[in-house]
Order: C-alpha cells, then structure tokens, then sequence
C-alpha cells in the first residue's frame, strides 16, 4: 500500500514531528506509515486526510491484488 | 469514575501492574522464607520496570514493550504478545511430550497446556462476539 503522505507534509514543510503531534501519535508512527511498514487504522487514516484535506482514497493507493472490488 | 482501557494505557498503569507484580514476586519470596532471593527479585523488577517506565520515551523498542503510546506501539505489543504466545504453545506441548517420552509426565506441564488452550478457545469466543 503506498500513500502521498511523505509528499504532502513536503509541500507543507511539515516535520514527521509535527504532524505526528497534529494527528496525536508519534514521530515513529508517522515514519512507519510513509515508509509503508505500518497501515494505520481507519480512524487514523481518516485524520491524515482530513488534515491534508484530501480524502483516504486520494492519500492511499492499493497495490495490485490488495483490493478485490 | 475511573476509565479501565485508558487506566491500562497509561504510565501510571503500567507502574501500577508492576508494582502488584513486584509485591506478589517479594510475598512469594519471602513466605517460602528465601528473604535474599525476595530482596534479588525485586530489585530485579524494579530495575526493568524502570527502564521500560522511563526508557520509552527514548526507544522505540521500550516504547513497544511497555504496552503504552499510539495505535502502532499497541499494535506491535499485540503483535509481540502474539509471537510470544505462539512460541509458548510451541514449546509447553513439546517440553511436556519430552517429559512423557521420559517416562515421568509433569502434570505443571499438563496444567499449563490447559489454561493456555482454553484461554485461546475463551478469548476467540469472545472476541468473535465482540468484533
């Protein structure tokens, strides 16, 4: 599963940090989720939208196979 | 009124536990009169706990062992409780069959066989219900 969150806090010059403070979870976690070791729950997933004012669909992209319908 | 998830997710739960788990190791102790090794083993205790308790703000590693911090850190602690409780169900058959090939069956093997299954079996039903 890859995502367009290392690209969007980019183009905000937002920390790991930072925005792992924003969305109330750790550096680690952010990291985790960008580098593509770590889903994060829907709730959290939801956030990160939210925050870059997109929506989960538009921020996370399946690989081949990881969706059936 | 006293919150029991966040109560368990947090510092003071942890030090909490570990304190119960400290009395409970030293009364053991020293109602088997062994007062050095109630002294020993809680020191011990004390230490880890406070290496965890104070560590993980530091490591990622302490931060996933002591249960606490964000959805990813109590995943992975699932996770790592998980793994642990495979290699356990692994390893209590196996050491109570050597016991029987030996001729002499440990019955502590048998018994903790049998809390484990059905804890597993208990937890499933439930979980199975709840989500």
């Amino acid at each position: 599963m890859r995502n367009d969150v290392r690209r969007l806090r980019g183009e905000l010059a937002l920390s790991q940090g930072a925005l792992g403070d924003a969305l109330g979870v750790s550096r680690q976690t952010i990291n985790a989720i960008e580098t593509g070791r770590y889903l994060p729950s829907l709730p959290l997933a939801i956030g990160l939208a939210r925050y870059f004012q997109t929506t989960v669909e538009e921020l996370f992209h399946p690989d081949p196979g990881d969706v059936r319908c | 009124m006293l919150n029991v998830k966040s109560f368990c997710s947090s510092t003071r739960g942890l030090v909490t536990f570990g304190a119960v788990l400290i009395l409970a190791v030293f009364l053991a102790f020293a109602l088997g009169g062994d007062w050095s090794g109630a002294v020993i083993s809680s020191v011990i205790l004390i230490a880890f706990l406070a290496v965890v308790a104070v560590g993980r703000r530091h490591s990622d590693t302490l931060n996933v062992m002591s249960g606490l911090g964000d959805e990813r850190s109590r995943h992975l602690y699932l996770r790592a409780s998980a793994f642990a409780g495979t290699v356990m169900a692994f390893v209590i058959p196996a050491w109570w069959l050597v016991t029987v090939a030996q001729g002499k069956p440990n019955t502590t093997l048998n018994l903790l066989a049998a809390i484990f299954g059905l804890s597993f079996i208990f937890a499933s039903a439930v979980l199975a219900r709840r989500s």
